[in-house]
C-alpha cells in the first residue's frame, strides 16, 4: 500500500513541479523583450528518502526556488564603461553645440569678418577721407563685434542649459538612491534565503543601479538580500543598506584651511569674491598680516600644483585688503572680511603664511556626510589631463562638469583674452591718431573704481590698468579757424598717477595746451572740453598706452566679448575715424593715411593674449582665433573617439550579459516541450496508480 | 566561441549595425555633397585652422590687388602729367630762344611773352592735376590744389639781394596783369625812402613810385600802383641808383608772376621731449614719427630704446654715441637724435618724440613693398614755399616757375639777356623733371611686378586650400559605392537573421 499511495504522491508531486516550471518559462517567454528581465528558472530537488526494505526509496520532485541567471562580475564591469560612455556622450554633446558656434567650413564666421575688417582699413589707406570707406569700415566692424557678443551670449546660455541639466540630474540621482534603499528594505523583509527570492526586486534594483551609473561612477558592495552599498569611485557613499545618501547643486562654499598657528591666534578671517569663473581658485598666504596692513597672497587655479606667474615668470603675488580694496585675479575681485561679515575686519582678521582658502566661484555638486558637512564633489581635471580622483570621474554628471567648467570655461576665456587684446591693440593705434575734425569735447569710454588711486593699481578699478607703461601723451589745442595754438605733453607714470592727478596735469598752467583745455572727471571717466566754444582739440602721441586705456579718440568700446561695441563717437560722425595723424604744425592732412596703414599692419603682428592661469600667447589675432578653432575641434574628435571606443566596450559587456540573463526563445519553447511531456509522464504516474488500485480492489472478489 | 544568443541581443545587434552602416554612408554623402573634405573642426583640427589661416591670407591679397589698381591709377596719371609738362618746357625753350635772339623786336618780345604767360598758367593746371579728386602733387594735402599763381621779385644786383634775405625778405601784394619793372634813381640811407620809378609797360613809359604805411617799423613799404612790396631798411639802403633807364649798373626790381606752393612736404623734423625738458633735433629721411626712450644714462656711451609703432613694442639695449656736456647722438631707424643734455635734467626713463613731416602718401602693393604714389610739388616743379624760392638740389635754377616768372618778366621787359640767362636756366629744371618722370616711371614697374607677385601668391593660396579642404571626388565616389553595397549586405543578412525561429518549425 505504501507502494502505491507512493507512487500517487509522487505523481502528484511531479504534476506540481512540472506545473511550477511551466508556469516559470511561460513568464521567461512573457518577459522576452522586457528591459533588465533576468531569465528564471526553477530549481528542482529530489524529495527525501525514506529508509525502507529495500534500502532508501525517494519520495518524488521538490520546486525548491526560483532563481534567476545573472552574472554579477559581468554586471560590475558593465557599470564601470556605461559611466564612462556616457560621461563622454554628454561631454560630446556638449561639444558638439559649440562645435556649431565655431564652424566656419561651409559659412562665414568670425574668421571672415575680422578678415574683412583689416580689408576695410586697406580700403582706407587708399581712400583715408572718403566717408563711403569709413561707413564700410564701421559697418563691417559692429558686423564683427555682434559675432562676438553672439558667440559669448551663445556660451552663456550653454552655460544655463548645462546648469539646469545638472540640476535635474542631481534630482534624478537623489530619486534613484532613495528608490534603491525602498528596494533593499523590501528585499531585506521579502527574501527567505532558501526559499523565497523577490526575483523581481533584485531585477529592478539592478536596473536602477544601471541608471544610477550613467550618471555618476559606482562601486557596488554586495553584503547579500538588502545589504548594498553603493559608492562613488572617490569613496563617497550614495545608498548604504537602506538609507539613502544626498548630494545637492549649489553655489560654491568657501574653504578655509587655516594653519594651527593661525587657529590658535583666533583668526576670523574669510576670504571673498565678485564674480564668477570656471576654475576654483586656492589662495594661500604668502607673507602674513593683518589684512590691508601688508598681508600678501598667490593664486592657484588647479587645487595647489602650479601658481598663477607674474610678466616675470615668478608667483603673482596680490595685496590681501578689505572691500575698500578689491584686487582683481582673473574674473574675480577678491577681498577679506570676518568670518560673519564682508563688509567688516577686526583686529583678529589677520593671516599667516601657510594659510589656505579655496573659493568655488560656481555652481558646485556637494556630497552631504551624516554630520551634515558638505563634501566638494565637483569633478576637476588638472593641467596633465588626469582626473582629481577625489571628485566624481564618471557618469553624465561628470561629463556635463567636466564640459562646463575645463572645456566651455576655457573657451569662454579664451574668446574674452581675444576680445579684450583686439580692442586694445587697435584702440592703441586708433587714439594715437586724428580724423578728419578735431574735438570740442570728449569723453572717455572707460572708468576707474577710485579717481585717487594709481592707474597701474590692480585695485583703481580701471580694466586696462596692467597694460599702461610709463612714458606721455600729446595734446593739440586749434582756434575756431582751425590754426594750432598750442601743443604740449603730460607725463605718465602710471604707478604713481590716478586720474585726478592726470586731470590736474592737464590743467597744469605751465602745460601750454591749459589755456585751451580744461579736463574733469565725469562719472569717474575723463572729461576733457575746449576753454572757449570755439577751441578744439586733438591728440597724438602716446608712449603710455593713457588714451586708450581711458577709451579717449579710441574706435573700440568694452574690454570681453560680451560688452565690446562700436565708441559711439565714432558711429555718430565718420569723421572720428582716426586714418591720419597730427603733422607739422597742427596740420591734418587729408590725404595722410599713416594710422589707417599701421591698422593694417596689425593683421600680421604678433600680439600678446592673457589668460589667467595660462601665461601670456603672443601670436595674431587670426591664429589665436584659428587656435580656439582647432582645440574645439581637437576636443570634440577625441570626446567624439573616446565615446565610439567606451561605447564599444559598453555593448560588449551588454551583450555578454544579456548571454547570460536574457531569454532565447528557442530555448524556451524547447524548455515548453519538455515541461509539457514530463507534465504528460507525470500525469501517466498517477493514472497508472489509478488502474494498480483498480487490480488490488479488485482482488476480493 | 559558443555563446548563448538570445532575442534582446540578437535584435540590438542588428539595429547597431544597420546605424553603423547607415551614418558611415550619411557622413560620406555630406562630404559629397560640400566637396569638402573637412565639414567641421573635428574632422581635422589642424586642417580646420590652416584653412582659416589660409582664407584671411586670400582675403588680404585681394586686398592688395585693389591697392594696386589704385596705386597704378595714381602712377600712370602723374606719368602723363609730367610728360606734358615737359612738352610744355619744350615749347617754351622754343620761345625763349627766340626771345634771346637780337634779331626780335620789342613788339615780338611782348607777344612771345603774353603767349608764355599763357603756358605759364597752363604749367599750373599741370601742376594742380588730380586723380578722382586727389591731387596729385601736394603732398598729403590732397583736397588743395597744388600751387596758386602769385607775384614775386627778382633783381639785377646781388648785393641788394643779399641785404633784402638778411633783412627777412619782402612781401608783395595786389596784383597786376603785366610784369612791373621798378628802377631805383637816387639812394636814401638816412630815411631808407630811395626814390625810384616804375613801368609796367616794359619801360614805355615811366611812373614815379611813392612809398606807403609798412606793417612793422624797421620795414618800407613801396607802392607802385596797384601794387606793394614791403622789405626791411638795411635792403633799401643797398640800393645803386641808375643814371637813365638803360643804365644796367644801378638796381633794377622785376615784379612778375610765380607759383606758391600750398601743399605740404616731407623736409621739416620736430622733436619733443614729452617728459622731460631737454631738447633735441633730428636729422634724417623719417617715414613716421618714432619714440626715443632713455633707459641707462649713468654711462658713456648711454643705452636706449626706441618704437616705431606708437609705443607698442620697444627696441632695446641700443647704444649711443659719445656723450658730450653738450650732445648725445643716438641712431634709430630713419635718422639720428642728438639730445643736448646741458638744456635740461636728463634722467633715466626720459623719452623723445621724433615727428617728422610726413608728405608721402603711400599704398602697399603686396605683403613686402609699399609704393609712394604722390609727389611734393615744390621738390618737381619748384616755386615759392615758406616764403622764399625753392632750392632744387642746392641751387634756384631748377626751379621751373622760378625759371617760367623770370622769363616773363625779361620778355615783357624787352630784356635780351635775362632771356639768354633763363634759357640756360630751363635746360637744369626740364632735366629735373626728366628724373622725377623717370622715378615714376620706376614706381610703375614696381607696382606692376608687384602685381604679378599677388597674382601667384593668390594662386598659391588657393591651392594650398583645396589640397586641405577638398575632398577627393574619385576616391569618395568610390567610398560611397563601397558603403552602399556594406550597407545593402547589412540588410540582407539581418532580414535573413530575424526570419528564423523556432516558432516556425513546432
Amino acid at each position: 500500500m505504501a507502494g502505491i499511495s507512493s507512487i500517487l504522491s509522487i505523481g502528484q508531486s511531479a504534476l506540481s513541479a512540472t506545473q511550477t516550471c511551466l508556469q516559470v518559462t511561460s513568464n521567461n517567454i512573457a518577459n522576452v523583450d522586457t528591459d533588465g528581465y533576468s531569465r528564471q528558472s526553477v530549481v528542482l530537488k529530489d524529495g527525501y528518502y525514506v529508509s525502507g526494505s529495500p534500502g532508501q526509496l525517494g519520495s518524488g520532485v521538490i520546486a525548491q526556488e526560483v532563481v534567476r541567471a545573472h552574472d554579477s562580475f559581468i554586471e560590475a564591469q558593465y557599470l564601470q564603461k556605461l559611466s564612462a560612455r556616457d560621461r563622454f556622450q554628454a561631454l560630446y554633446n556638449g561639444l558638439s553645440s559649440v562645435q556649431n558656434l565655431v564652424n566656419e567650413s561651409n559659412t562665414k564666421g568670425l574668421n571672415s569678418s575680422l578678415s574683412t575688417f583689416f580689408d576695410d582699413w586697406g580700403d582706407l589707406t587708399t581712400y583715408p577721407d572718403s566717408t563711403a570707406t569709413r561707413q564700410t569700415m564701421l559697418d563691417d566692424t559692429e558686423t564683427l563685434l555682434s559675432l562676438y557678443r553672439s558667440m559669448a551670449d551663445s556660451m552663456n546660455q550653454m552655460e544655463d542649459e548645462i546648469n539646469e541639466a545638472i540640476a535635474a540630474d542631481v534630482d534624478t540621482v537623489n530619486a534613484l538612491a532613495k528608490d534603491i534603499a525602498d528596494i533593499n528594505a523590501q528585499i531585506n523583509k521579502t527574501e527567505v534565503e532558501g526559499q523565497n527570492i523577490p526575483n523581481g526586486l533584485y531585477d529592478l534594483r539592478d536596473q536602477k543601479i544601471r541608471d544610477l551609473s550613467s550618471l555618476v561612477d559606482v562601486n557596488v558592495i554586495d553584503n547579500g538580500k538588502g545589504n548594498v552599498t553603493v559608492n562613488t569611485n572617490a569613496g563617497q557613499t550614495v545608498v548604504d543598506g537602506m538609507s539613502a545618501y544626498e548630494f545637492t547643486f549649489e553655489p560654491g562654499k568657501t574653504v578655509r584651511q587655516m594653519t594651527q598657528a593661525s587657529k590658535t591666534a583666533g583668526s576670523d578671517a574669510q576670504a571673498y569674491y565678485d564674480g564668477k569663473d570656471s576654475s576654483e581658485y586656492t589662495l594661500e598666504v604668502v607673507s602674513g598680516g593683518t589684512v590691508g596692513a601688508g598681508a600678501t597672497f598667490r593664486v592657484s587655479l588647479d587645487g595647489g600644483k602650479s601658481w598663477v606667474k607674474d610678466d616675470n615668470g615668478n608667483d603673482a603675488v596680490y595685496a590681501a585688503d578689505d572691500n575698500t580694496a578689491k584686487v582683481r585675479v582673473g574674473n574675480l575681485d577678491i577681498w577679506f572680511g570676518t568670518e560673519s561679515d564682508p563688509d567688516t575686519t577686526t583686529a583678529s582678521t589677520t593671516l599667516l603664511a601657510g594659510d589656505k582658502f579655496t573659493l568655488v566661484p560656481k555652481k558646485a555638486l556637494y556630497w552631504y556626510t551624516t554630520a551634515g558637512t558638505p563634501v566638494n564633489v565637483t569633478p576637476q581635471q588638472y593641467a596633465d589631463g588626469k582626473d582629481n580622483a577625489a571628485r566624481l570621474t564618471g557618469g553624465a554628471l561628470a561629463g556635463a562638469f567636466l564640459f562646463r567648467d575645463e572645456s566651455l570655461g576655457d573657451y569662454q576665456n579664451t574668446l574674452d583674452a581675444m576680445a579684450n587684446t583686439m580692442v586694445w591693440e587697435v584702440n592703441r593705434i586708433h587714439s594715437q591718431g586724428s580724423g578728419l575734425t578735431a574735438f570740442n569735447s570728449v569723453q572717455g569710454t572707460y572708468s576707474v573704481a577710485d579717481p585717487n588711486v594709481a592707474l597701474g593699481d590692480p585695485t583703481s578699478g580701471l580694466t586696462f590698468s596692467s597694460r599702461l607703461a610709463s612714458g606721455a601723451a600729446m595734446l593739440y589745442a586749434y582756434d575756431s579757424a582751425g590754426t594750432l595754438q598750442a601743443s604740449g605733453s603730460i607725463t605718465v607714470d602710471p604707478d604713481a598717477d590716478s586720474l585726478q592727478d592726470i586731470v590736474d596735469k592737464i590743467n597744469d598752467v605751465a602745460n601750454p595746451v591749459s589755456a585751451y583745455l580744461t579736463a574733469s572727471i565725469v562719472n569717474n571717466q575723463l572729461v576733457v572740453s575746449g576753454a572757449a566754444t570755439t577751441s578744439s582739440f586733438r591728440f597724438g602721441d602716446d608712449s603710455s598706452g593713457l588714451y586708450a586705456a581711458l577709451g579717449v579718440n579710441t574706435l573700440l568700446a568694452g574690454s570681453s566679448a560680451e560688452d565690446v561695441s562700436v565708441n559711439a563717437v565714432a558711429t555718430n560722425n565718420t569723421d572720428y575715424v582716426c586714418a591720419g595723424h597730427v603733422g607739422l604744425n597742427g596740420l591734418l592732412a587729408t590725404g595722410d593715411n599713416t594710422t589707417a596703414l599701421a591698422m593694417t599692419a596689425l593683421e600680421n603682428k604678433n600680439v600678446d593674449f592673457y589668460v589667467v592661469g595660462k601665461g601670456t600667447d603672443s601670436q595674431t589675432l587670426t591664429q589665436y582665433y584659428s587656435s580656439l578653432v582647432s582645440d574645439v575641434g581637437a576636443d570634440t574628435a577625441s570626446a567624439s573617439y573616446q565615446l565610439s571606443y567606451q561605447g564599444a566596450l559598453a555593448s560588449q559587456l551588454e551583450e555578454q550579459q544579456l548571454a547570460v540573463s536574457a531569454v532565447s526563445l528557442d530555448e524556451e519553447l524547447t524548455n515548453l516541450i519538455r515541461f509539457q511531456h514530463s507534465y504528460q509522464a507525470a500525469a501517466k504516474l498517477i493514472s497508472t496508480a489509478d488502474s494498480l488500485f483498480e487490480t488490488i480492489l479488485g482482488l476480493k472478489n | 566561441m559558443v555563446m548563448r544568443v538570445t532575442q534582446q541581443s540578437l535584435y540590438g545587434s542588428v539595429i547597431r549595425q544597420n546605424n553603423a552602416s547607415l551614418s558611415a554612408l550619411m557622413a560620406t554623402n555630406l562630404q559629397s555633397s560640400t566637396q569638402k573634405r573637412i565639414n567641421a573642426p573635428s574632422d581635422d583640427p589642424n586642417g580646420a585652422s590652416v584653412v582659416l589661416n589660409t582664407r584671411t591670407n586670400m582675403s588680404e591679397l585681394t586686398q592688395y590687388q585693389r591697392n594696386i589698381d589704385s596705386a597704378e591709377g595714381w602712377l600712370k596719371q602723374s606719368d602723363s602729367t609730367l610728360t606734358s609738362v615737359s612738352t610744355l618746357i619744350t615749347s617754351i625753350k622754343a620761345y625763349a630762344e627766340q626771345g634771346a635772339t637780337g634779331s626780335v623786336t620789342d613788339a615780338n618780345r611782348e607777344e612771345i611773352g603774353s603767349a608764355v604767360r599763357q603756358y605759364f598758367e597752363q604749367l599750373i593746371s599741370l601742376a594742380n592735376t588730380s586723380y578722382g579728386d586727389y591731387a596729385l602733387f601736394s603732398g598729403q594735402m590732397t583736397d588743395t590744389a597744388a600751387f596758386e599763381q602769385t607775384l614775386w621779385m627778382n633783381s639785377n644786383d646781388t648785393a641788394f639781394d643779399t641785404q633784402v634775405e638778411a633783412g627777412g625778405g619782402f612781401t608783395i601784394q595786389g596784383d597786376t596783369e603785366a610784369t612791373i619793372l621798378v628802377q631805383f634813381t637816387g639812394t636814401d640811407t638816412v630815411g631808407h625812402q630811395p626814390a625810384f620809378q616804375y613801368s609796367t609797360d616794359g619801360g614805355s613809359t615811366w611812373t614815379n613810385g611813392s612809398y606807403g604805411t609798412a606793417s612793422a617799423p624797421a620795414n618800407q613799404q613801396m607802392v607802385m600802383g596797384g601794387v606793394t612790396i614791403e622789405m626791411a631798411d638795411g635792403a633799401l639802403d643797398a640800393v645803386t641808383a641808375c643814371a637813365d633807364e638803360d643804365d644796367t649798373e644801378g638796381t633794377w626790381m622785376w615784379i612778375r608772376p610765380s607759383a606758391v606752393y600750398k601743399g605740404n612736404s616731407n623736409d621739416d623734423i620736430t622733436v619733443t621731449g614729452a617728459n622731460t625738458n631737454v631738447t633735441g633735433t633730428a636729422t634724417g629721411d623719417f617715414s613716421g614719427n618714432v619714440m626715443v626712450r632713455m633707459d641707462d644714462t649713468s654711462g658713456s656711451p648711454c643705452i636706449y630704446s626706441y618704437s616705431v609703432d606708437g609705443g607698442t613694442t620697444w627696441v632695446g639695449n641700443q647704444t649711443s654715441g659719445a656723450v658730450t656736456a653738450t650732445s648725445i647722438t643716438m641712431a634709430v631707424p630713419g635718422g639720428i637724435l642728438e639730445i643736448d643734455p646741458s638744456t635740461g635734467a636728463l634722467s633715466d626713463g626720459d623719452q623723445f618724440f621724433i615727428q617728422p613731416s610726413t608728405a608721402d602718401v603711400a599704398m602697399t602693393v603686396s605683403p613686402t613693398d609699399s609704393v609712394v604714389v604722390n609727389g611734393v610739388g615744390k621738390d618737381i616743379f619748384g616755386g615759392i614755399y615758406n616764403d622764399e624760392a625753392v632750392e632744387i638740389e642746392g641751387s634756384v635754377e631748377g626751379n621751373l616757375f622760378e625759371t617760367m616768372g623770370k622769363l616773363i618778366g625779361y620778355l615783357e621787359t624787352n630784356n635780351q639777356q635775362g632771356c639768354q640767362e633763363a634759357l640756360d636756366q630751363i635746360a637744369a629744371s626740364q632735366e629735373h623733371l626728366l628724373t622725377v618722370a623717370a622715378s615714376v616711371g620706376a614706381r610703375e614697374n614696381r607696382v606692376a611686378s608687384a602685381d604679378t607677385m599677388v597674382q601667384n601668391l593668390y594662386e598659391n593660396s588657393n591651392t594650398t586650400l583645396s589640397n586641405v579642404e577638398d575632398a577627393d571626388l574619385t576616391a569618395l565616389i568610390t567610398t560611397l559605392a563601397q558603403q552602399e553595397l556594406a550597407y545593402q549586405a547589412v540588410l540582407k543578412s539581418s532580414s535573413t537573421v530575424m526570419q528564423l525561429s523556432l516558432v516556425n518549425y513546432i
